[in-house]
């Protein structure tokens, strides 16, 4: 049986999930400024790329209640429907990423550059998908 | 004399350089011949365990049923995931160490992270429109 104090810690979890999104990149947006002034850009690039990545979260917020991408994109798919094309969006875009850096390290490597963040990429890429493997086998 | 002496050591020169040269492309043909025996051999191991295990089977892209095509997909999303929080964290750290003065080159990061968004992007159209 649920109860009104059950009821309302729900709200308070569904409220601060909407508010996740946009507070962590409202965080990465004022590292991202903080290390472009470091670098010697000026306030104006630096206020540019805070706002660029804050007001994308700002205007996922605001959008939300109105559109399901939205929503879906601020993590927050609004059914089974809109979790299965997040499930599928994300392991199409993985596996073209896949096949894009290994592409991207072949090339680099026959360049003469430096391949190593692709390479770092590619492992971390593998351990996570074996790893996803092993823990789903076992959850499902 | 001494320009015997001079051709002999000119020679000795040339064939120490065609010994060298010789030496660094046997080691890289090898180098590459054994990277290339690795992937193939462990590809030739899956392939033979591949009627026995499931895992294997989905490792060489043929789930056997509905709940292994599940765990497929749902591996790739973790994995997709799991990268992009990295790119993420690699991005912001390649970033401050320039600050610091360190070296390392941020753009490879964004790059990569850039293609991951948009191929998602794309890909959550892509589905919405088809399912």
């Amino acid at each position: 049986m649920t109860t009104g104090k059950d009821r309302v810690m729900g709200m308070n979890r569904t409220s601060m999930c909407k508010w996740f999104v946009p507070a962590v990149a409202f965080v990465i947006g004022l590292v991202v400024a903080a290390a472009e002034l470091g670098s010697n850009a000026s306030p104006w690039q630096a206020a540019v790329a805070f706002v660029i990545v804050a007001g994308y979260a700002l205007g996922l917020r605001l959008l939300q209640s109105r559109s399901e991408t939205a929503s879906l994109l601020s993590g927050l798919p609004v059914d089974e429907r809109w979790e299965s094309i997040n499930n599928r969006a994300l392991a199409l875009a993985a596996e073209a990423i896949a096949i894009f850096l290994l592409a991207v390290f072949v090339v680099t490597e026959f360049g003469g550059g430096d391949a190593m963040p692709y390479a770092m990429s590619i492992a971390a890429f593998g351990v996570a998908y074996l790893g996803g493997i092993l823990w789903y086998r076992w959850r499902l | 004399m001494s320009e015997v002496r001079r051709a002999t050591g000119e020679r000795g020169l040339v064939v120490t350089a065609a010994k060298v040269a010789v030496t660094v492309v046997v080691m890289l043909v090898w180098h590459a011949f054994f990277l290339f025996a690795m992937i193939v051999m462990s590809l030739v191991a899956l392939r033979a365990l591949m009627p026995r295990s499931e895992t294997v089977s989905l490792l060489l892209g043929a789930p056997v049923d509905e709940r292994w095509e599940s765990i497929s997909t749902r591996a790739w999303a973790l994995g997709g995931q799991v990268v992009f929080v990295g790119l993420l964290a690699a991005l912001v750290a390649m970033q401050v160490w320039q600050v610091q003065g360190w070296s390392g080159d941020p753009t490879p990061y964004a790059l990569v992270g850039a293609a991951l968004a948009t191929a998602y992007l794309g890909a959550v159209l892509w589905y919405r429109w088809r399912q």
